[in-house]
């Protein structure tokens, strides 16, 4: 794509003074957000923290109702640079349940972008299979309908289409909170993938501090529509500052029964039982 | 506001699981789980999609949907085998032998009635209490899981409550049957962590207080390792591995349970855009393979494994895994 060059330093995406109420309540207070290329910001907070309307405000599937935001430099504003503007990104929902049309094959969901941009007449056939591939669908039939996949497998393919147009920046709203466990981190691990592949940058949107901590450049804390703390991954879950962010990683239950701190107390003098052939002391 | 009184001690009672089969028509959902569950203490049933847990969890509620049927084996609990009743004697067992705490708070409680009314209800069907009581027994029921300011919340609509309130809500009503056995299927999964948290503790106070036995249904090891006394991991609807809570964070045998603690554990300390660990595949959508239904995703299956089905073996005290390539300890 030959977007004009932006001015060295300008960021990919640039928010500013957003604000958004619905009727007497704020679900955003004058919020500021900035992503760079390639690079990972997550926005954390509670339901009702507004984090899910920021990201729909950026896309545009909402209005703001006072702030800019800005892309490679240039404000979106008007029918016109927002067309052209979500050409540049791309979403990928929580729910691949019900994020996708059931009735559309596979191989429609993945080319509906590519059909509202006037890009599919030429080789978008070829392109979806191409981008089946990318999130390690190889060999799944583009005629086939979403039913016949596993939830793993349906987010897929909703990063597929989210990647369609070859955007430079996807947002995703709790991309796994759907999903089982052990499938979870194939979808992160897909997500890193591509990013480091093409480029990407991701506004991600999540509860869970721990990804938060594995996959973000940046972390931005939300409370009731504010940013009340900002740092890297690392500051934000090792050394919080604000009191919210502090309430937020101390809820996160204990990696091992030995270190909980919400449950009952474990009888921990009983030691584990070892096999009998093991008669090294414990240590702890 | 004073501090609640502790509830009535229910004192629960021991629940016997033995040869569990459940069909939703041909297809066998949970087959052959023995389990047992001393009175008084929380059991974690851990699985993913079509591993069984929330059928067996319904089962062991005599609450399945119209369409399953258990197959095969019992529950006991207490003195009670559910699986026998039938009729009026299974109503009443219902709420007062096995309370069910849902995973969707919301969809639990009816939206045009008041929720000391819907507490209320369960004092009047349990007890025949008069509805001045009920309501006082109500009141101090949503005083017990946590609800400040009792009396005005008591007159509130469902809608008008969050979500952690409405699953405290679910909470009283299931602890208003004075239930021997609490089942609880994924009760804190739609929740923030921070509420996530109130209720895990109040869940934890509760049974303290009431000695109540908890059955956990959840995908999430980490509420594993804060509540659970034991667990039972299922795998396409069956029984792979069950331990108390502790040997199985530090000495797993299955090869699934081994690898599902190794991707939340590599979650917390791996460092920022290091791949994460995975296991391979996704778990069976329409049923699971002929043989040990984890073959097609473990990394030491060998030919046996695709064939024939392991049996639950004892792999040390108190610590049973179904795998062919464990060694049988005595």
């Amino acid at each position: 794509m030959s977007a004009p060059q932006p001015a060295p330093g300008t960021p990919l995406l640039e928010a500013t003074g957003i604000t958004k109420r619905y009727g007497q309540y704020t679900a955003l207070d004058d919020v500021d957000l900035r992503i760079e290329t390639g690079r990972t910001v997550s926005i954390v907070g509670e339901s009702g923290s507004g984090k899910s309307t920021l990201a729909r405000i950026i896309v545009g599937l909402e209005r703001a109702d006072s702030g800019t935001v800005r892309f490679r430099g240039e404000a979106i504003r008007g029918r016109r640079s927002r067309h052209a503007f979500r050409r540049s990104v791309g979403m990928v929902f929580q729910d691949p349940y019900e994020s996708m049309d059931p009735r559309l094959t596979i191989g429609e969901i993945v080319a509906e972008p590519l059909r509202a941009h006037g890009m599919y007449r030429d080789g978008g056939k070829e392109r979806v299979r191409e981008l089946l591939d990318s999130v390690g669908m190889h060999g799944a039939e583009p005629d086939a309908y979403p039913h016949k996949f596993s939830g793993g497998q349906r987010q897929r393919v909703c990063i597929a289409r989210a990647l369609a147009t070859d955007p430079d920046l996807v947002i995703c709203d709790e991309p796994t909170s759907a999903l089982d466990v052990s499938v979870q981190a194939q979808i992160l691990n897909l997500l890193l993938d591509l990013q480091s592949r093409r480029q990407l940058a991701y506004l991600f949107i999540t509860h869970d501090l721990d990804v938060v901590r594995r996959i973000s450049d940046e972390v931005d804390v939300l409370l009731r529509g504010t940013v009340v703390e900002r740092g890297t991954a690392e500051q934000i879950t090792r050394s919080p500052e604000h009191t919210y962010t502090q309430r937020l990683l101390g809820a996160v239950p204990a990696i091992s029964p030995r270190q909980r701190h919400i449950g009952p107390p474990l009888d921990i003098d009983t030691p584990a039982p070892r096999p009998p052939h093991d008669a090294k002391e414990d240590p702890a | 506001m004073t501090t609640a009184p502790a509830p009535a001690a229910t004192l629960g009672s021991e629940v016997t699981i033995d040869r569990l089969s459940v069909n939703y028509g041909d297809f066998t959902a949970l087959r052959d789980v023995s389990l047992t569950v001393p009175a008084g203490t929380t059991t974690a049933l851990v699985g993913e999609s079509g591993s069984g847990k929330s059928t067996l969890a319904l089962a062991a509620g005599r609450i399945l949907p119209p369409g399953a049927s258990i197959s095969g084996g019992s529950v006991t609990v207490g003195d009670t085998e559910l699986t026998a009743l039938r009729g009026k004697a299974l109503r009443e067992a219902r709420g007062h032998t096995a309370a069910y705490l849902a995973q969707d708070a919301s969809a639990a409680l009816n939206p045009v009635i008041r929720v000391g009314k819907q507490i209320a209800e369960v004092h009047q069907v349990r007890c025949g209490a008069s509805r001045a009581e009920a309501a006082e027994l109500a009141r101090q029921g949503l005083a017990d899981v946590g609800i400040p300011d009792p009396d005005r919340v008591a007159r509130l609509y469902p809608g008008a409550l969050s979500g952690g309130m409405r699953q405290r809500v679910i909470i009283a009503i299931a602890l208003a049957f004075r239930p021997q056995l609490l089942i609880a299927d994924e009760p804190t999964t739609a929740l923030d962590v921070t509420v996530q948290a109130d209720i895990l503790a109040l869940v934890s106070r509760l049974q303290q207080q009431c000695g109540l036995t908890v059955i956990w249904i959840t995908h999430d090891m980490s509420v594993v390792a804060e509540l659970a006394d034991h667990v039972a991991v299922l795998y396409g609807g069956r029984l792979v591995e069950h331990t108390d809570v502790l040997t199985l964070f530090e000495g797993a045998r299955h090869p699934y349970t081994q690898a599902l603690l190794t991707c939340f554990q590599s979650g917390r300390f791996a460092g920022p855009k290091q791949p994460f660990t995975t296991i391979s595949g996704s778990p069976p959508v329409a049923g699971p393979p002929g043989g040990c239904p984890f073959h097609p995703r473990c990394p030491q299956a060998d030919a046996r494994c695709g064939t024939e089905l392991p049996a639950p073996r004892r792999v040390g005290h108190d610590h049973t895994a179904a795998c062919h390539r464990l060694e049988e300890t005595p």
